[in-house]
């Protein structure tokens, strides 16, 4: 011990320095991983109130008055789902695709987008993380919404959507 | 003690005899380089932690302004007439951010566009004002950002009570 403590002498007030970056890096990442999860749940709520007004605002009336069926026009859900995304104003969002599906009175919309990392963007291929999120609404012409449905399979199939 | 001289060349410890021709002292070498490395540790580690404090704390109001401003601007729209749903919006953002840990009298509440009829759009923005630092044990410390969160929604157009045709797109 004694000789190992001789050579050694002093290597302590090198790695004090060292231990603070690494606790410092390893709040930086707990930090931006926390803006990233907040990232996500904005694009979360903003497509889950895109699905919800698309539902409500986007019956076919032409089929309803036709034969009496509760659908969803798809243009214009579409045209809803952009209006209502758009109105968000999420500045902490970029980059954000959505795919939207129409399948009778159901409609899904999905989202991607990128979120800029706080500590992140100072290093080169990490500053921003994308993130995703899925929202299905069901239109029902019972009062309360009716019986839970299950989404239909088209809606598996989502186009993305062009907002202009 | 007979024949011993009172003082020997040889007993003087060699620190002294260094120190007297003007050298560095051994014990204190390499002093300089690493109180340079306690001082560059220590201000990395109060600077850093200054900044992922502040950064954390803005980010968690931003979630409480967000889940506010959500919960407000749902409430709005699902409010029986306009008279209550200004109201009942403001209820909601405080019910928020309460169950987040903020206290509701420091929030602002508005609605920025829209108002209360079929078809419209309401945008509502709830902002606080996130705090200098949150510290373990101490808690939220001083003022900082204000930090603000909006949320849009479109009052339903076949709900009743309304006039107006339905027509939003």
């Amino acid at each position: 011990m004694r000789v190992k403590a001789g050579r050694e002498r002093g290597s302590a007030l090198a790695l004090v320095p060292a231990g603070f970056l690494v606790l410092i890096v390893l709040a930086a990442i707990a930090v931006d991983s926390a803006a990233t999860y907040l990232g996500q749940q904005q694009l979360h709520d903003a497509v889950t109130a895109a699905a919800n007004d698309a539902a409500a605002a986007g019956l076919s009336n032409s089929s309803f008055y036709g034969s009496g069926a509760i659908t969803i026009d798809p243009g214009t859900a579409n045209a809803l789902v952009c209006q209502s995304v758009g109105a968000q104003s999420y500045s902490d969002l970029h980059n954000v695709r959505l795919f939207v599906a129409v399948g009778g009175p159901a409609i899904r919309v999905e989202a991607t987008a990128t979120v800029n990392a706080v500590f992140g963007r100072a290093l080169p291929g990490v500053g921003g993380r994308s993130v995703r999120a899925v929202a299905d609404a069901v239109a029902s012409g019972a009062p309360g919404g009716g019986p839970p449905r299950s989404p239909s399979s088209a809606l598996d199939r989502a186009s993305p959507l062009d907002c202009g | 003690m007979k024949g011993q001289p009172l003082c020997s060349v040889r007993s003087i410890p060699p620190i002294r005899r260094r120190r007297a021709s003007g050298g560095p002292d051994p014990r204190e070498e390499g002093f300089v380089g690493g109180f340079a490395g306690l001082i560059f540790g220590f201000l990395l580690f109060v600077v850093g932690t200054l900044l992922a404090a502040n950064a954390w704390a803005v980010v968690d109001t931003k979630a409480a302004a967000v889940e506010a401003a959500r919960q407000a601007a749902r409430t709005y729209v699902e409010a029986p007439d306009a008279a209550a749903a200004a109201g009942a919006a403001q209820g909601a953002a405080d019910s928020a951010l309460s169950g987040y840990g903020r206290d509701p009298a420091r929030a602002r509440m508005s609605v920025v566009s829209g108002s209360f009829g079929r078809c419209e759009r309401i945008t509502v923005a709830v902002s606080y004002p996130a705090p200098l630092l949150v510290l373990p044990f101490v808690g939220r410390i001083g003022t900082g950002h204000i930090v603000e969160a909006r949320h849009s929604e479109l009052i339903d157009p076949y709900r009743s009570g309304l006039p107006g045709t339905a027509l939003c797109a």
